[in-house]
């Protein structure tokens, strides 16, 4: 097999957005220039893709742009913000400025993103910089939440021995902030902070990556995190409370596109140990691995998952070794059961306490039946402890005293929040996507919708009364995978306005991809494919099988071990 | 001959009077020469009988000699991601390659009328969700595949045709969008070169085929048209169906029919403001009008006015009364005829004779003026409750005023349309929502494809100075149209005066108005600046209007007015003109070092040279 040689930046072949990123003077582009636009709620195309490193996308309501275009109006135009919060942990001084913020130019609603971090929606141009500004004054920051850099560092959030929990947790910032930019650009453009040349990206380079690049940190037996849909997997190897290191797991990824048989979603592979401290040397050759062997002519095969099997496994491991001066150790054996959040109150060996609450598609908003937001406000004044955010779009009211406990749950009860007790488990499990109006890429709802469809999937769950065994559902918009629907065992990719594709049979637990199983499909062939398996399921299941494996052993889909099986013909 | 010679009468009565000379003596050498050679091209191509009726109507921009050039082609995209642009800057790469003389548009630039204007339509064209076109080929679609569509698209005899479609062939309505401009081309009389090429979503090799593919037939199309005589095809780019327009017989008293086009509200939602923007079709009306003109509007009462009429007065809307000898329905006199939403004090002083009462006596006597600002002549029926007869009312009403609105739109850019830009007027006092007449008519009660009586009302006093003079526009909310007008006009004539437009209303989201043309004036260059004033947007509560805008930009508003600009105002005249009035004099006392007096007097020149101009209300 020859030897894949890394790839030297290259305007004829690469493809647009590397220019754009060598142009930019280190993600500076015409930023500043464009916020002083007045006669557009937009910014310059270039900017559109280089705001996204300093952690904002923009956005437009999509609803309104049929409307808008006869009005002679440009579309709506807004910004989202996302904070970078490693391991999703705010203390609850932090959450008020964030929530205060939210409510001053973000429509008093924040949302739980499926990495473990809160996002401001619909802020106007003439906002954004007080938006950020604001964000600083809590001494948070959006630095790289998007863009092709190292994206928010995930760790399991909620771990019953505390000091291995806070251990993990002092990783993930340490990763994030050992991969974060060098570039003063954010501070200059956002907080008017002095202009200091930039000469270098020590790290990164002037291209950054050729594509997003996500880390996450799992704690077994939970796997809260989706491990295996992270770029870079580190399962926390412990011995009691004592960490021993990490178990290094590389090339997992979500996004795919439609009838492109060259695009999958991949699960991550294991390819070694690492003890604690080589993690942040591990984890930048692996990134160095793919900012010099990554695709940049293809941003559609640009992720670390293709880099990963056009080398081969064996052979990014060679590579790997190349940058390190060394061979990764042989993983240990690890073993996760549980995949998703634990609601209610739960104890950790400190004697403190974590409420765990059951946001709706993590929209921190509220509603006539649900104050969320003004109830984690309110919250949040009697509070001292933290709020986490979990992996699932959820919150955790976290390290709460003893004496305390009464005093939250009361403004809980009062405000009408749900601690994920009167909901079924499989909508507990169930996961979508923002979709419209405001994603660019949707091509059918989800958010808006997974609540209604989840109504009549639930009357089928209760028809052949299997409402007590969680399936994990997650539906997305588009197939670009942000709330990781290939690892949904029942999942559903928006294809245009009302049709989905559906997929079935990945694992419970979070480690096998899930294959297409009826493509184009409206509400009622949803609900007319899934009544005989949902009958036979109940019929015919072995004990403590769950839905995913169900279908897999019935036959109804085949397994999916790899890229190539994710589109091959299922026998269904 | 020239202009200064002699003036045929059948000339001046058959044209706009003196009004056409004091015009032509304004233009410089290179318009003169010009006009001539426009009029030289008009006797040519006519035989003398009907100087301008049949013949063409160039604009400045396109040459009238006769050219035995064949047309360019056209190659346009409708693209959503850029593949179907990508496949369209090939073909018109390999076209020029080949010389084959071809223009690129993307749909968005396309106008429906410039389609008649190429020797071959070639099209990209991708396909989205369930059969949609991408957002920017939305309104060409839609203004080719709908009926109306239909009516106002050029005739396309003797134009070819060829059309790639992107799609998914996973999705029921594959390539929808090409297969729907195939369809309307071949409807408006264009021969496909070839059947359309629909490719998946492995296009590529597809694609490039197409390009080939189009550009040898193209190839063989254009040597066959060189080599062979001059025929349809080959006709120059000056040939459009325009006629050049005489005289417009219409005013008030015999207003032309015209058929609304467009009714659209162009503020968006959320917005205090329902202001509209109207389109009205003037073909075969030979009305002429120009930048700064208002056009007249004869609107009717809504039905539920006259009943509330006829109620109150407890009369017989079906009853004949005798109207200027004429015998017709009260609810037709009420309809039409009769001024119901203004308050006219004669009319109230009848009515009083006939019926007294103490307390709209009262009114009269103390709050009269206060009280027709809110009110209009069924709320005096309801505070009076007279009785009298039906003829009675026919008496001592006032007929109907036609309304006045602002022309926001250019003959050069649109040539058979006039365009509004109005508030609908809505109220709401002691006695029920009342309406604006004419504005509640235009855009609630009329549909599209509804006719409506109009007129133009020239307004010399409002007008675009020459070519490269530099103008100041001040225009908030729908003080903007005229200024609309102006820029289509310095647009579409390529005029070389710099243009600034000061522009405010409350809210940037929803209020701007004409956000996106603006946008693209501001590209092409047409407006060298642009300043707004969003009034709600601030964050501490301070309210930003135009004459802040003016006192912000003080130095430059001088520099401009001395380089010789010409300063409009349009708009509210009770607070807006007089804000924007006291800014000038600022600014010209400020910068100008004068004082209140000699700042006074620079204004005054100003008027006297006509170079600050209002148009109010």
């Amino acid at each position: 097999m020859s030897k894949v040689k890394p790839t030297k930046y290259d305007p004829q072949r690469h493809s647009e957005v590397e220019t754009i990123k060598v142009n930019s003077n280190y993600l500076r582009g015409t930023l500043e220039e464009s916020l002083k636009a007045e006669v557009t709620g937009a910014i310059a195309d270039d900017d559109q893709m280089l705001i996204k490193f300093h952690g904002s996308y923009m956005q437009d309501d999509r609803d309104l742009r049929a409307e808008r275009r006869k009005q002679k109006l440009e579309p709506l135009y807004s910004f989202m913000i996302r904070a970078r919060l490693p391991g999703g942990i705010a203390t609850a001084e932090q959450y008020k400025v964030l929530s205060d913020i939210a409510e001053k130019y973000g429509h008093s609603s924040l949302r739980l993103t499926t990495r473990q971090t809160f996002q401001w929606h619909g802020i106007f141009k003439r906002d954004l910089k007080k938006t950020i500004a604001g964000i600083n004054t809590a001494l948070v920051d959006s630095i790289a939440a998007c863009g092709d850099v190292n994206r928010n560092v995930m760790a399991n959030p909620l771990y019953e021995t505390s000091k291995l929990q806070s251990e993990v947790y002092e990783w993930s910032k340490k990763i994030s902030e050992h991969l974060l930019p060098n570039t003063n650009a954010y501070h200059e453009i956002w907080l008017d902070g002095e202009k200091v040349e930039t000469t270098e990206e020590p790290i990164y380079g002037s291209t950054y990556l050729p594509r997003k690049f996500k880390i996450a940190i799992a704690v077994p037996p939970y796997n809260d995190v989706d491990i295996y849909a992270n770029d870079i997997g580190l399962v926390a190897i412990a011995d009691g409370g004592k960490l021993l290191g990490f178990n290094v797991l590389v090339g997992g990824g979500m996004g795919s596109s439609h009838n492109d048989p060259e695009t999958y979603p991949r699960a991550a592979t294991v390819i070694g140990f690492s003890k604690p401290e080589d993690t942040l040397n591990v984890v930048e050759n692996i990134l160095k691995v793919q900012r010099d062997y990554g695709n940049r002519e293809v941003r559609k095969l640009a992720r670390l998952k293709y880099t990963v099997d056009r080398l081969g496994v064996d052979g990014f491991k060679e590579t790997l070794a190349d940058y390190l001066g060394y061979q990764l150790a042989e993983p240990k054996p690890f073993k996760f059961d549980h995949n998703g959040d634990r609601f209610g109150w739960v104890r950790t060996d400190d004697g403190n306490w974590h409420l765990t609450l059951y946001i709706h598609s993590g929209r921190i908003k509220d509603t006539e039946e649900s104050q969320v937001f003004k109830g984690l406000r309110a919250v949040a004044d009697i509070h001292n402890g933290e709020f986490r955010c979990s992996p699932n779009q959820n919150i955790i009211i976290s390290n709460v005293s003893e004496a305390n406990k009464a005093k939250v749950q009361k403004v809980i009860d009062e405000h009408g929040i749900s601690i994920g007790k009167t909901e079924t488990p499989t909508r507990l499990n169930s996961l979508a996507c923002v979709a419209f109006p405001t994603c660019a890429l949707a091509m059918a709802e989800a958010e808006r919708y997974l609540p209604t469809l989840m109504d009549k999937i639930e009357e089928k769950l209760e028809k052949y009364s299997i409402s007590d065994t969680p399936i994990n559902i997650r539906m997305t918009g588009c197939p670009n995978g942000c709330a990781r629907p290939y690892l949904g065992e029942i999942g559903f990719v928006g294809k245009a306005p009302g049709k989905y594709n559906l997929y079935l049979g990945a694992s419970h637990q979070g480690d096998r991809v899930n294959k297409i199983y009826r493509e184009n499909i409206n509400e009622e062939q949803i609900l007319n494919e899934l009544d005989p398996i949902f009958e036979s399921y109940a019929a015919t299941r072995k004990d403590g099988e769950f839905f995913g494996d169900f279908v897999v052993r019935q036959g109804y889909v085949d397994a999916v071990y790899s890229g190539a099986d994710f589109h091959s013909q299922s026998p269904g | 001959m020239t202009a200064k010679e002699q003036q045929p009468h059948w000339l001046a009565s058959k044209l706009i009077g003196d009004e056409l000379i004091s015009k032509i003596k304004q233009l410089n050498a290179q318009e003169l020469s010009w006009l001539s050679g426009y009029c030289a091209g008009l006797l040519e191509s006519s035989d003398n009988t009907g100087v301008g009726i049949d013949s063409t109507k160039p604009s400045l921009s396109t040459s009238v000699t006769s050219e035995s050039a064949v047309k360019p082609a056209l190659v346009v995209y409708a693209s959503q991601t850029g593949n179907a642009q990508a496949v369209a800057e090939a073909l018109h790469q390999s076209l020029s390659t080949n010389g084959i003389e071809a223009v690129l548009k993307s749909t968005l630039d396309i106008k429906l009328k410039e389609l008649a204007s190429y020797s071959a339509i070639l099209i990209t064209a991708s396909t989205h969700g369930e059969g949609e076109p991408p957002d920017d080929a939305i309104e060409l679609h839609e203004a080719l595949i709908s009926k109306k569509g239909a009516k106002k698209r050029p005739s396309l005899e003797g134009v070819k045709h060829a059309v790639l479609g992107l799609g998914d062939s996973s999705y029921e309505f594959f390539c929808q969008t090409a297969k729907d401009f195939d369809k309307a081309l071949s409807d408006g009389g264009s021969v496909s070169l070839q059947a359309p090429v629909l490719c998946d979503v492995d296009y590529e090799d597809s694609a490039q085929e197409w390009v080939n593919q189009v550009t040898a037939s193209l190839k063989d199309y254009v040597s066959s048209l060189d080599g062979g005589s001059a025929n349809a095809a080959v006709s120059t780019i000056s040939t459009e169906t325009d006629v050049v327009p005489a005289a417009s017989i219409y005013d008030k008293n015999n207003p032309f029919t015209a058929t609304v086009e467009t009714i659209q509200r162009i503020t968006g939602q959320g917005s205090p403001k329902e202001t509209y923007h109207v389109e009205i079709d003037l073909t075969d009306s030979n009305i002429v009008y120009e930048p700064g003109d208002a056009l007249g509007i004869i609107a009717h009462n809504k039905a539920e006015l006259v009943s509330e009429v006829t109620d109150l007065l407890n009369l017989d809307a079906d009853s004949t009364v005798d109207y200027k000898g004429q015998g017709i329905t009260l609810q037709q006199f009420l309809t039409e005829k009769a001024e119901l939403t203004l308050v006219n004090k004669l009319s109230v002083k009848t009515l009083l004779e006939l019926s007294p009462s103490d307390e709209l006596q009262n009114i009269v006597d103390s709050e009269f003026g206060d009280f027709i600002e809110h009110h209009q002549f069924v709320d005096v029926l309801h505070i009076a409750k007279p009785t009298i007869s039906a003829q009675q009312l026919v008496e001592l009403l006032k007929p109907i005023k036609p309304r006045l609105y602002s022309i926001s739109s250019s003959l050069e850019e649109t040539p058979d349309e006039v365009h509004l830009t109005l508030n609908h007027v809505v109220s709401s006092n002691e006695f029920g929502q009342r309406y604006g007449l004419a504005s509640h008519f235009l855009t609630q009660g009329l549909e599209e494809g509804d006719e409506v009586s109009v007129f133009v009302e020239k307004n010399p006093k409002f007008k675009l100075p020459l070519a490269d003079e530099p103008v100041i526009m001040v225009g908030p909310g729908t003080g903007v149209a005229p200024f609309r007008s102006f820029l289509q006009h310095r647009e579409a004539l390529e005029n070389t005066g710099k243009n600034w437009l000061f522009f405010g209303n409350p809210y940037f989201n929803t209020d701007f108005l004409y956000q996106v043309e603006i946008q693209n004036y501001l590209k092409s260059g047409t407006l060298t600046k642009v300043d707004l004033a969003f009034s709600r947007d601030s964050e501490d509560g301070e309210k930003v209007y135009v004459q802040q805008k003016l006192l912000d930009n003080s130095a430059e508003v001088w520099q401009w007015l001395e380089q010789g600009a010409y300063f409009y105002v349009c708009g509210d005249m009770h607070r807006m003109a007089k804000d924007v009035e006291a800014a000038l004099l600022t600014i010209i006392q400020s910068q100008g070092g004068k004082d209140e007096e000699q700042a006074k007097q620079y204004l005054k020149q100003l008027k006297s040279d006509n170079r600050y101009q209002r148009d109010i209300y």
